[in-house]
């Protein structure tokens, strides 16, 4: 596998989280690579910040074990932990500044509760003096992301993105060795989340410290991440980089999920491998001839090609620019059900057909997928692609 | 559009009505505790004094000790609200955003308390207090009203609005629980503590009904208790300085509405903080 980096920040054993008689999470077990990138990407419901939750320590497993360093952490409270939170919401303070939401954490952990007891915190010199070093960090962090002129505004006269900042700004003032970020962009509009998205990454790279960066959008984590957890119902049903995650999805699901326009499947009947079939076609071979097999090809691979071995009817074409996306109803042929139907994505400038024309279209070996029908698992062995 | 008109005329009338059936008995109170004592009981009924008496102000003042009574009132209801908010907010906090088992018991345990009248427990508190032998001092009118499921009620209603996500920042910013009620919770539902604390202090400084069954030393009377005293010294009959006094002990509530009616409305009308 991929090299991460040789330590682990946290980790999950067989971590598996009930609420009442319903299992959110199942049997999970996973490890955060120090100073990695890495998003945990699922469709919305599917645990993701449950998940983010049990490694803030804010909510404890049903069953199994968290882990940080290698050391168990379940008896240790969020502040212990040394993990920072950036909320969807934000959850910023709104009875406090913004220099007073960036500096609580500190305030908690380098003032003792006595020094933070109203008039003492006023009088007493020690208290005061270690205000006066808490604000300059503040103050440098606030210049930093650039909320320098806004340190006495209450978080209620912000706009969505300077909120978003002091939100950065409050999890980056104490140095954490986790950074946890639950959706940070989902609240922003389109182009500010662009910008952030940059602005996030450059942070990571500056801080270097671990980010986990929860998303249901595919773009972000494979934009940001230099490694995917892919959940599902409650469980990673891959884990990877962003590019072995398209280029080698381990199943129909992750497959289905991954990739700007879904990917096309082609359930294959049996005897499909044999000579003058599709699969031959397509420059596949099996060893196993038995086998039920699902095709997968993105449609972005598929290509106008009047000796490929696809070709039926245009059913449907729909301009987007510079690319055009064609659907075509395949004609029968061996090994191929029939009705089945297949979406392209080819340049605009090669559309000289319309509706109704037969078109042939072709697509290189090596990006087609095959997947065992039954399962849905990638097939790995046995199938023999044409240079 | 007339009609429109008509209908807010109609109701503008209705409302005036409504507010003069509530604060006449108010206005009547002014009237007599400025009326000389042969004015007050005469056959025709007039709002207005024809001579101005100031000096039942003086006698309210001079007869009986209202000072030392106001000051008791001011200690009693700020050490009974004192301790309210140090329970009651706590309480509160743990039932609207924390879980535990009985949690669905206890916050009916509250609501089940709200429908108990303080007059059916007094009596068990009295015995209680003549056991400890604590009847006639400023801990017999402070510890029954120490906890209030009033201000639970208002106060978890408050807090359960208020987004988990907060709460949750919080603990990762390092704060306890008790941090959190005291810094966040708390400060974030200063309308409902205004609320909570207006109706509190209203119905302490007016309570007539406990300083009477737990106290009897002049010293401690709360001003409606201190009041009574005209009556016995007086043999009931000197209403205009009892208006006075009466006057002068209502007058700080007044006040205090006044100063906090903004924070108190909203935080009776919406409970809410700003999503
Ligand atoms: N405290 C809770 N009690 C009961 N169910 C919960 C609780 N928290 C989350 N869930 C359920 O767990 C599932 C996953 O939630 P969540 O982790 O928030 O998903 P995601 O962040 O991926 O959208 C949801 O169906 C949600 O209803
Ligand atoms: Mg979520």
């Amino acid at each position: 596998m991929d090299d991460y980096g040789s330590e682990d920040v946290m980790g999950f054993q067989a971590v598996s989280r009930r609420f009442g008689s319903t299992e959110i999470l199942k049997d999970l077990t996973l490890s955060i690579s120090d100073g990695a990138f890495t998003a945990i990407l699922g469709p919305s419901g599917c645990g993701k910040s449950t998940t983010l939750r049990l490694m803030a320590g804010l909510d404890q497993p049903t069953e199994g074990s968290v882990t940080m360093f290698g050391r168990d952490v379940s008896e240790k409270r969020p502040a212990e932990r040394n993990i920072a939170m950036v909320f969807q919401s934000y959850a910023l303070y709104p009875h406090l500044s913004v220099a007073e939401n960036i500096a609580l954490p500190l305030l908690m952990r380098e003032t003792s509760a006595f020094q933070r007891l109203p008039l003492i915190s006023k009088f007493s010199t020690s208290s005061r003096s270690k205000r006066a070093g808490i604000f300059e960090r503040v103050k440098a962090i606030a210049e930093m992301l650039d909320l320098g002129d806004l340190l006495h505004r209450k978080p209620g006269q912000l706009s969505g993105g300077q909120q978003q900042r002091v939100a950065v700004g409050r999890a980056l003032v104490r140095d954490p060795t986790l950074f946890l970020l639950d959706e940070p962009l989902s609240n922003l509009d389109a182009k500010l989340r662009i910008q952030m998205r940059s602005e996030l990454s450059a942070l990571h790279r500056r801080t270097g410290r671990a980010f986990v960066y929860v998303t249901h959008d595919q773009t972000e984590a494979m934009g940001m991440a230099d490694r995917i957890l892919l959940m599902l119902d409650g469980r990673v049903i891959q884990d990877g980089t962003p590019r072995s995650l398209y280029e080698q999805p381990q199943n129909t699901k992750v497959a289905g999920f991954i990739g700007g326009h879904s990917m096309n499947f082609l359930v294959l009947q049996r005897g499909a491998t044999s000579a003058g079939g599709l699969f031959a076609g397509l420059g596949l071979s099996c060893s196993d001839p038995s086998m039920e097999m699902t095709l997968g090809i993105r449609p972005e691979h598929l290509d106008l090609d009047p000796d490929g071995p696809l070709y039926g009817k245009v059913e449907h074409v729909e301009y987007l620019g510079g690319e055009t996306m064609i659907e075509l109803l395949l004609d029968r042929q061996i090994g191929l059900e029939t009705g089945s139907k297949l979406r392209a994505l080819v340049s605009s400038a090669r559309v000289p057909f319309g509706l109704g024309d037969a078109i042939n279209l072709g697509c290189k070996p090596e990006l087609v997928h095959v997947f065992e029908s039954g399962s849905g698992e990638r097939i790995r062995t046995g199938i023999e692609k044409a240079a | 559009m007339r009609q429109g008109i008509l209908i807010r005329v109609a109701s503008t009338i209705a409302l005036l009505l409504g507010a003069a059936l509530v604060l006449l008995p108010f206005f009547w109170m002014i009237s007599i505790s400025l009326k000389p004592p042969d004015e007050i009981f005469t056959r025709h009924v007039s709002l207005l004094p024809d001579r101005i008496a100031w000096e039942n102000y003086a006698i309210a003042v001079t007869s009986v000790p209202l000072g030392r009574f106001l000051m008791n009132g001011v200690i009693v209801c700020s050490g009974i609200l004192f301790f309210q908010m140090l329970f009651s907010v706590p309480c509160a906090y743990a039932l609207a955003q924390r879980q535990f088992k009985a949690r669905v018991v206890i916050f009916g345990m509250v609501l089940a308390g709200l429908l108990v009248p303080f007059h059916v427990t007094a009596i068990p508190i009295f015995l209680g207090l003549a056991k400890l032998r604590l009847l006639d001092s400023y801990t017999a009118l402070i510890l029954p009203f120490a906890t209030s499921v009033f201000g639970i009620f208002l106060f978890r209603q408050f807090f359960a609005r208020m987004p988990k996500s907060l709460f949750d920042a919080a603990r990762v910013d390092g704060l306890s629980e008790g941090a959190i009620v005291w810094r966040i919770a708390l400060p974030l539902s200063w309308p409902a503590a205004t609320a909570f604390a207006i109706f509190s202090v209203t119905a302490h400084w007016n309570d007539l009904f406990w300083p009477l069954i737990a106290t009897s030393d002049p010293a401690i009377a709360t001003p409606p208790r201190g009041i009574l005293y005209f009556r016995d010294e007086e043999a009931g009959t000197d209403l205009g300085p009892l208006m006075a006094g009466a006057m002068i002990i209502t007058a700080p509530l007044i006040l205090l509405f006044l100063f906090a009616q903004r924070t108190f409305i909203r935080g009776v009308a919406t409970g809410g903080l700003r999503g």
